[in-house]
């Protein structure tokens, strides 16, 4: 009797979980941008990156500024768009889960952005544009599956 | 309070489903969240009342196109009483 009283305490709290996970899989695919401004704003984010790596040091202050403005905006847009549906993202995370995901993101971005200039500094013209490239690609997955920065399971995504 | 413990308030379904779902953002309006846990005005308001009480979530009134909208966010005591509610039921999950 007490195996069993435990056995359904066990599967209700499993199902318990994985309802909340659905749930919360729901309310951050209501936020995911579409396609359009996640393609936009990749564009913009490649494009300042490009620039950054190819006109170092001297840079193109106007054009990099053109840039930031944009993303600034899209950003910005794509924040309307989710208070306009009922749904306000978070800036900042909340928990320790969340904390350590963004962390992570910041050190692949900048990893990723200071080894592609140094290497084509050193010569290795093309690795500008692959580090670019991998940049781009990840961010676009992260903020098409993850838009509110927040780390879920996605098992119960569906 | 302990790092996990079950929390008589929130256990009940729609109540945790509450808390989830503000977890997972900063503030969701009433309406979107009514969609989103498939529940009537009137049972949402009272979860909503419940969970107010507790100081688990704060209500924030908004008028926009001179029409006034509420909008729902989870309280710091909120934040733990769900984490810790959820981290109790994986325990018992293992």
């Amino acid at each position: 009797m007490k195996v069993n009283e435990e056995c359904t305490k066990t599967e209700e709290a499993e199902l318990t979980l994985k309802t909340l996970e659905k749930l919360q899989g729901k309310v951050i695919e209501s936020a995911q941008p579409p396609i359009w401004l996640n393609a936009l704003l990749t564009l913009t984010i490649g494009g300042a990156l490009w620039l950054r790596i190819y006109t170092y040091p001297t840079g193109h202050p106007p054009a990099l500024l053109f840039l930031a403005g944009t993303i600034i905006f899209l950003i910005a847009l794509w924040a309307h768009r989710c208070r306009n549906l009922g749904l306000a993202p978070k800036i900042l995370p909340t928990n320790f889960r969340g904390l350590i995901f963004q962390l992570s993101q910041l050190v692949f971005f900048l990893g990723i952005f200071l080894g592609a200039r140094y290497l084509y500094e050193n010569g290795m013209l093309w690795a500008g544009n692959v580090g670019i490239a991998l940049i781009v690609i990840v961010f676009s997955y992260l903020f098409h599956n993850y838009p509110t920065n927040e780390w879920i399971q996605k098992e119960g995504k569906k | 309070m302990k790092d996990s413990q079950f929390d008589t308030l929130i256990h009940a379904p729609n109540r945790l489903q509450i808390c989830a779902a503000l977890e997972s953002m900063s503030e969701i309006e009433f309406k979107k969240l009514r969609d989103l846990l498939s529940v009537s005005d009137s049972v949402l308001s009272k979860h909503i009342k419940s969970l107010e009480d507790a100081n688990y979530i704060k209500v924030i009134k908004r008028i926009k196109n001179s029409r006034q909208h509420t909008w729902i966010a989870l309280t710091t005591n909120g934040h733990k009483a769900y984490e810790g509610h959820v981290k109790e039921l994986k325990k018992i999950v293992g």
